[in-house]
């Protein structure tokens, strides 16, 4: 790429560490005016320190090696806080993940945007409020002229990021830096986003660095990739040289752990192994080469055939909150659906859509206002007898989102895993022979019994809670986004785990998610939720090929996936 | 914000039935008869008793007695005192101005000091100021004020001589009743600031390592714009409530500092009349200061929805 | 994809008390203080050197190797009755405070866990009880039960006891909600069983700060009541009486009033210093400027996955800073109503 403009942003050889480790190291990269330029990583990849970087907002602790950083073509290395504030919401803006928290509570929306023109002397206090107004309508703020005389916490999460957008562009700056600013989004309102970003693009002809963890979003606006890993810059080149025609292998590993339409459904993915250096070249026939040439897809030979038997029927459930005085929400809305033994049954919606108030009701933790719970033919539900009920809690089991939160900091592994087996009533040598088989099932030694949980990483933590869902034995457990927490290398090991674990034990799963690749390769069948209803259900692919409802045709359509970039060039 | 104000009136008001009710209940409390001890035990007098037992309202039931008595409390009469020759409404009208102004005063001065110190403590934080206030706070907690007091007395007395004890009310000498007050509310005062101080500090260093922080930074906001504009009073919010409470303590340390100041306030009231044994004066002293810093405390919680507009503005 | 101790990151240390040397400055100094009084309450109370109530007509002696600080107005020997009222000093706050701490920590964690009415009770009660000024209280004790050291640990057990409630409910509320809570749910656990075991023990923490500051409170109030004299009765000694009592010696001989300050002030700072040194070694956050919280959050999953996928491993590295926001890809907004 060669643009003979000045770069919004350039970066040259850029090192940076914090005590002895380095986290970013001889980084370089430019982005031009109008152009968005993504970087790509795993945690830890330095993608962020990156981009904190290119804003002077690194921590006193970060030290700066060596390397340039010029904005506009002004040297910005070297500058003193006093004037890093005169360079910073002026010439470059920044929008960050969180949307949640990166407003000030106690501060009116207007006077937060308006805040940007009076700090650089832009305007006056008036004529900053209504540039305030002005920039609610650039970033299509609903209702501007109520919106802006709100606090933050009368807005919702996409609309407080269109409120960053527009802080970050109030003082038309050159560059826009990015911090995965749809992460915490759902994906119809990171669509909103993501085409708010590439108008204003457009518009203003704005330098963007985008940062993200989501390949799909980077192949939708990006017109550069950076590939980091480690700290470095493993590949660059468009989105669809880097993310259709990989040239290193961990461009390439990254790409085939990532669950795909290609793939056929509930075949291993492939798990990022080995080291990578930069200039690494993927040789032909490398296994995890071949990008989006995963397993070839066929016909799924035992997709959900209707004739397994029905293991859990739920019928008419109806589930309401009292939010206030008058107002109700009715978190599930006549939810019907059916289980059969041995499937996996996909559960979609976004934030707010009820499916983890459906797992809670299936699970017995809720009780549903109406509505029936079948469980082998005999209702488990509060009306089901107490031995009904009893038989049902011992065969079912759940999985969390966050294993950071779903393991007592104060228990053992033994004891964390156990503790399900209690209902059981074993002995002890019982008990612990139990546990091993069952964290040795997951790929732990027993040599992990007597250690706690802050010794393990977030993808051995979802490992020791998946030991503890299955020690029982269990016929039905719910999976509520047990991937959401996990870089995507990690996720493709606990997908297969849990693959290979159902074709062992024949259990049943019921996989909720809000990723809807996830689901489409973990699941027989589906069903899609919104506003506390199911508007779809159906065998997983067909709702996939073919969306009936207009809402499940929305959701796939907002959903920034790699193949359709591929199609597009 | 309507039904914020409600309920927290509301709840003052159960605050102050339940004082009410465990006051009246006190000298029913007692064991034995309360009246014994006002009468010769070796030849009662049962006239004398039963006027007494009247005069204490002690012959009807306890739920009329109560009925009159808080309404006749409402209307600022507290009958009279057993031992001393004086009204006790008149008593708490005369006594009561001191303790307003003493409360008062140690509160202005705790909040002026202990913000300001509290906020240069987190932002010069690890450096001289810091440990100054620290160390500073740290030492006003653990010293009682009546030990201060005491010391203050002994020192003056050695050096300055100036007239610290004794009371001269605020219409007959403005000047001089401010002489004499400064220092008991300022030692009161200090230990409210080191409280203050604490929560300050705290709170907001916690609240300069909000995400919002960092986005007032990326604007290009000046620290100090981002602490005085962003941080400041998102972290007095949390301080606020804690004000409330430690006043408690410090109206607890207006009936200990009345007593080494000889300040003739509701604390020195109450203290005498437990030394002898004067029950309705007991009460009526319990009552009322125990109303008094309900009142403090509702001012303060009806302040709290001018800070944080999250009360303000119901979604 | 066995995986043995090559496998996992770090046996990191676990935060507790147990490793005195882990311990912060102020907690040392704390403990410190604290058993020096309590060593010379043990010692006058086994080998009484004088008799703490024997007048003698060597008042007002400076010290000497008979009276080691002198003696008060009336001839007793000041070190005596100085180590006796530390140790009634610190029996009345340690006591007062495990009397409110445990029915607090009881009412606390019932309240959070079970929730609905029993909490708004509670909570409720906890409110009123809160909102009266603990001298009152103490003062109305006093009136009914009379003056002394039992009604005075009493009075203050049940002034502190709604504080502990409160300390102990919000965590337990916070825990309530975790994950970790509600799969011992469905693993069938009993309430009682995780209340006990699995709320409570990570709920500690801000309980045992709690107490430590509790004491110290109690042990002003203890010598405030006192001073008032309404507190520890004569002829027991008690260093707020004595700065009442000895208050009109103060110009003569300043040491009667001062050694009783110090000493009071000496047992409620230490008790204060316990609390913060606590604070620093149980829950290290703004104490630690290196930002060790974050080192799990921020480093864990690289250095995790970087041993899993068997790279070369980077866990002995230092602790990233607190403010590098790698960002874990945690789908936040997935959270439901």
């Amino acid at each position: 790429m060669t643009d003979t403009r000045t770069p919004a942003l350039e970066v040259r050889d850029l090192s940076i560490s914090y005590g002895e480790t380095t986290v970013v190291q001889n980084v370089g990269f430019r982005v031009a005016p109008g152009e968005i330029v993504g970087v790509i990583g795993e945690s830890g990849s330095g993608k962020s320190t990156v981009a904190m970087a290119a804003m002077g907002l690194l921590p006193p602790a970060a030290r700066n090696e060596s390397g340039q950083i010029s904005l506009a073509g002004m040297p910005m290395t070297g500058l003193s806080e006093k004037e890093m504030c005169r360079v910073r919401g002026a010439r470059a803006a920044m929008v960050f993940q969180e949307p949640m928290s990166a407003l000030n509570p106690c501060m009116t929306i207007e006077a937060q945007i308006a805040e940007v023109l009076t700090i650089h002397g832009l305007s006056g206090k008036a004529a900053a409020r209504r540039r305030a107004l002005e920039l609610l309508r650039l970033v299509h703020m609903p209702d501007p002229e109520l919106k802006r005389k709100q606090f933050p916490h009368q807005l919702s999460g996409g609309q407080r990021q269109r409120v960053m957008m527009a802080m970050a562009v109030a003082a038309s700056p050159e560059l826009l830096v990015a911090d995965e600013p749809t992460t915490a989004l759902d994906v119809t309102v990171q669509a909103q986003i993501l085409d708010l970003i590439l108008e204003l693009r457009q518009d203003i002809g704005l330098g963007v660095l985008f940062i993200s963890h989501d390949l799909g979003v980077i192949a939708q606006v990006c017109d550069r990739v950076l590939v980091m890993y480690r700290g470095q810059v493993m590949e660059e080149g468009t989105p669809d040289q880097v993310l259709h025609h990989p040239q290193h292998p961990y461009t390439a590993a990254l790409l085939a752990s990532i669950p795909r339409a290609s793939q056929r459904p509930r075949t291993p993915l492939t798990v990022i192994g080995g080291t990578f250096r930069v200039g690494d070249r993927l040789s032909p026939g490398d296994p995890a080469g071949g990008g989006a040439n995963g397993p070839a897809a066929g016909p799924e030979p035992a997709s959900a055939e209707p004739d397994r038997p029905v293991l859990l029927e739920a019928t008419q459930l109806v589930k309401s909150f009292k939010l206030g005085r008058r107002r109700t929400l009715r978190a599930l809305d006549d939810v019907s659906l059916a289980i059969r033994q041995g499937e996996t049954y996909g559960v979609v919606g976004e934030s707010g859509s009820g499916k983890s108030t459906l797992a809670k009701v299936m699970m017995l933790l809720a009780r549903p206002d109406t509505g029936t719970i079948q469980y082998r033919g005999s209702r488990v539900d509060p009306g089901g007898t107490r031995r009904d009920i009893e038989d049902y809690r011992r065969n079912v089991q759940m999985v969390f989102q966050d294993p950071n939160d779903s393991l007592d900091p104060r228990y053992t592994i033994l004891r964390t895993v156990a503790e399900p087996l209690r209902a059981v009533g074993l002995g002890t040598e019982e008990t612990r022979h139990r546990v091993e088989r069952s964290l040795a099932a997951v790929g732990f030694d027993a040599e992990v019994l007597s250690r706690y949980p802050h010794e393990f990483s977030g993808g051995q933590k979802q490992r020791i809670a998946i030991a503890r869902a299955m020690v029982t034995e269990p016929s039905f457990v719910v999976l509520d986004e047990p991937t959401s927490a996990l870089d995507v290398s990690v996720q493709a090991q606990i997908l297969n785990l849990l693959l290979e674990i159902q074709q062992r034990t024949n259990v049943t799963y019921m996989f909720i998610s809000h990723n809807l690749a996830v689901v489409r390769h973990l699941s027989h069948r589906m069903a899609v939720m919104h506003h506390g209803a199911v508007v779809e259900e159906g065998v997983a692919e067909e709702v996939f090929r073919s969306p009936q409802h207009p809402y499940t045709q929305r959701l796939l359509a907002s959903l920034p996936e790699l193949e359709r970039s591929a199609e597009a060039s | 914000m309507g039904s914020y104000l409600l309920k927290r009136s509301a709840t003052a008001l159960l605050v102050l039935i339940t004082l009410s009710v465990l006051v009246f209940s006190l000298v029913r409390w007692i064991p034995g008869d309360p009246v014994a001890s006002f009468v010769d035990p070796n030849n009662p007098d049962p006239e004398q008793i039963a006027a007494i037992r009247h005069s204490l309202g002690l012959d009807r039931s306890w739920l009329a007695q109560y009925g009159s008595w808080i309404s006749e409390a409402v209307r600022g009469d507290f009958g009279h005192s057993i031992t001393q020759p004086y009204s006790v409404g008149e008593q708490i009208r005369s006594r009561l101005p001191v303790s307003v102004e003493l409360g008062v005063l140690a509160t202005l001065f705790g909040v002026l000091l202990g913000v300001p110190a509290g906020v240069a403590s987190a932002v010069w934080r690890g450096r001289l100021p810091d440990l100054v206030f620290r160390i500073g706070s740290f030492a006003f907690l653990a010293i009682p004020a009546f030990v201060f007091g005491t010391f203050v007395l002994l020192v003056n007395s050695q050096t300055l001589r100036l007239r610290l004890i004794g009371y001269v009310p605020f219409s007959q000498d403005p000047l001089a009743n401010l002489q004499r007050m400064v220092v008991p509310s300022l030692l009161l005062g200090l230990g409210l600031a080191a409280l203050v101080c604490r929560y300050v500090r705290g709170t907001l260093l916690d609240t300069l390592g909000q995400d919002y922080i960092r986005t007032g930074r990326s604007k290009g906001a000046s620290p100090a714009r981002l602490v005085i504009r962003h941080a400041l009073r998102n972290a007095l919010i949390p301080v606020t409530t804690i004000v409330g409470v430690q006043l408690a303590a410090l109206v607890g340390g207006t009936v200990v500092i009345e007593n080494v100041f000889a300040l003739p306030g509701m604390g020195n009231l109450l203290i005498t009349a437990i030394t002898t044994t004067d029950y309705p004066t007991i009460q009526a002293s319990i009552l009322v200061i125990g109303a008094l810093y309900v009142a403090i405390n509702l001012v303060v919680d009806l302040l709290y929805p001018l800070v944080d507009p999250r009360i303000r503005v119901v979604r | 994809m066995a995986e043995t101790s090559a496998g996992i990151a770090r046996r990191a240390p676990r935060r507790g008390l147990r490793a005195p040397s882990q311990w912060a400055g102020e907690l040392w100094i704390g403990v410190v203080i604290l058993g020096v009084v309590f060593l010379a309450a043990v010692i006058v109370s086994i080998v009484p050197f004088h008799d703490p109530f024997a007048i003698s007509d060597d008042a007002y002696a400076g010290p000497s190797g008979s009276h080691w600080l002198g003696t008060d107005n009336i001839g007793r020997d000041s070190f005596t009755r100085l180590a006796l009222a530390g140790r009634t000093s610190l029996v009345i706050s340690a006591c007062a405070t495990a009397i409110a701490c445990l029915l607090g920590m009881l009412l606390g964690v019932i309240a959070g866990y079970v929730g609905g009415f029993a909490d708004h009770l509670v909570m409720r009660v906890c409110d009123v009880l809160l909102a009266i000024p603990a001298i009152l209280v103490a003062l109305m004790v006093r009136v009914i039960v009379g003056p002394g050291t039992i009604p005075l640990i009493i009075s203050m057990g049940l002034i502190y006891m709604p504080t502990f409630a409160r300390v102990m409910r919000a965590p337990v509320l916070a825990l309530r909600d975790r994950d970790f809570v509600v799969a011992a749910e469905i693993a069938g656990t009993p309430r009682r069983v995780i209340m006990f075991s699995h709320l409570l023990p990570n709920a500690l923490t801000p309980l045992f700060i709690q107490a430590a500051a509790t004491a110290s409170e109690v042990v002003l109030l203890e010598a405030a009541l006192s001073y008032l004299g309404q507190g520890v009765q004569a002829p027991n000694p008690s260093a707020g009486r004595m700065i009442s009592e000895f208050a009109k010696f103060m110009q003569t001989d300043p040491w009667l009033v001062i050694l009783p300050a110090v000493l009071i002030v000496a047992i409620s700072a230490a008790w204060n210093l316990i609390a913060d040194g606590l604070q620093a070694t149980l829950a290290p956050r703004r104490s630690a400027p290196s930002g060790n919280r974050r080192r799990r959050s921020a480093l864990r999953p690289f250095v995790g996955d970087a041993v899993l996928s068997g790279a070369a491993v980077v866990a002995d590295a230092p602790a990233l800073p607190s403010a590098d926001p790698e960002p874990q890809l945690i789908e936040k907004g997935t959270g439901q109503s």
